[in-house]
């Protein structure tokens, strides 16, 4: 007896089924559905919906904007002068400096000599000489004062200044004797 | 997705936030190193190629060019008063002199610049000696102006807290 009743509940769920089936499916077996269905494949599938704009460009626009950001770093980052070389700077110095050139007889006493007679060039290049000896000295002399020392002479510079009188006296001789020959 | 932006962000923050910091004083920098290499480029260019023709030129267009930074404000006045320094004295000692007529300069400039810059007084006024003695100083100040422009935001905060009445590094 129970079984039966069993059964019978099972018949009705079945039903209930079965008619929940048959109304959905209703709609669709109105009409033509082979047409509707061939009307569907003629169209094709359905387009994807595509993105939004904002979405589709947030990622690219990010990366644009932090490669912009680090080539503006890199840009604007003040770039470290090359190292100095100090034998860049010696060798510069060696060729081109006054610094270089050993203390020879000043280049005026030779252009005052060239062209002229020997006796003239003669006295104008040992007076040439002579005021470039007394001004070298005379340079040295501020020099060493600034720099807090007592000048001393040794006894070549004191031989030095006994030859640069010798040449004075000599030139001197020499402008006489002319001054009296004339 | 999400975190790959973010990371951009936060990148791109640190980015401006750096950039922010460095405000003047990366121009400042960025004028001075200029100035500086093209010296430094002047000398190499010079010793490789072993012709010094022109090389008072340069200096004359380098020290143009420190004006002109200058009035537009590009580099500080300690910066520029130095460099011109380090311009007109390389320019004197590389100076066509005939007849000796700017010795008495020279030798009263170098003695300045050489205390000044490495404490020492002029060793000789010819000969390798002083040309190694003057080249030692040169290249100094070049180091000394370098150092100058890459401490320029330590000086600028400990003239703050000076001015804030605040002890410095050195009362720690």
């Amino acid at each position: 007896m129970k079984r039966t009743a069993d059964v019978r509940d099972l018949e009705v769920m079945d039903r209930l089924i079965r008619d929940e089936i048959e109304e959905a499916l209703g709609p669709f077996r109105a009409g033509d559905s082979e047409k509707r269905l061939r009307g569907r494949i003629a169209q094709g599938p359905e387009p994807v919906r595509s993105k939004r704009f904002l979405e589709r460009a947030a990622v690219p626009a990010l990366l644009a904007a932090a490669a912009g950001a680090v080539v503006l770093m890199v840009v604007t980052r003040p770039s470290v002068p090359r190292p100095v070389d100090l034998a860049d700077i010696v060798e510069v110095l060696g060729r081109f400096s006054t610094l270089a050139r050993p203390a020879a007889e000043p280049s005026a006493a030779t252009d005052l000599a060239a062209g002229r007679p020997e006796a003239t060039a003669g006295l104008e290049k040992a007076l040439a000489i002579a005021a470039w000896l007394k001004d070298e000295d005379e340079r040295k002399a501020p020099l060493r004062e600034s720099l807090g020392e007592v000048p001393s002479y040794s006894m070549e510079e004191r031989m030095r200044i006994l030859f640069k009188d010798k040449i004075i006296e000599r030139a001197l001789e020499i402008v006489k004797e002319k001054s009296k020959e004339a | 997705m999400k975190r790959c932006g973010l990371f951009f962000l936060g990148l791109i923050v640190l980015a401006v936030v750096l950039a922010a910091g460095e405000d003047g004083a990366a121009d400042v920098k960025k004028a001075g190193y200029a100035l500086l290499d093209k010296y430094v480029a002047a000398f190499q260019e010079i010793a490789s190629s072993g012709s010094g023709a022109g090389l008072e030129n340069r200096l004359r267009a380098m020290a143009d060019d420190a004006k002109k930074a200058k009035d537009a404000g590009e580099i500080d006045r300690v910066f520029f008063t130095r460099y011109s320094r380090l311009l007109a004295l390389s320019a004197l000692v590389v100076a066509a002199d005939q007849g000796n007529l700017l010795a008495p300069v020279v030798e009263l400039e170098l003695a300045d610049f050489l205390k000044d810059v490495t404490g020492e007084d002029v060793v000789a006024l010819r000969g390798a000696e002083a040309v190694g003695q003057v080249a030692r100083a040169l290249a100094e100040e070049v180091i000394n102006l370098q150092l100058y422009l890459d401490t320029l935001e330590r000086r600028e905060a400990l003239k703050k807290a000076l001015s804030e009445g605040k002890p410095g590094p050195w009362k720690k």
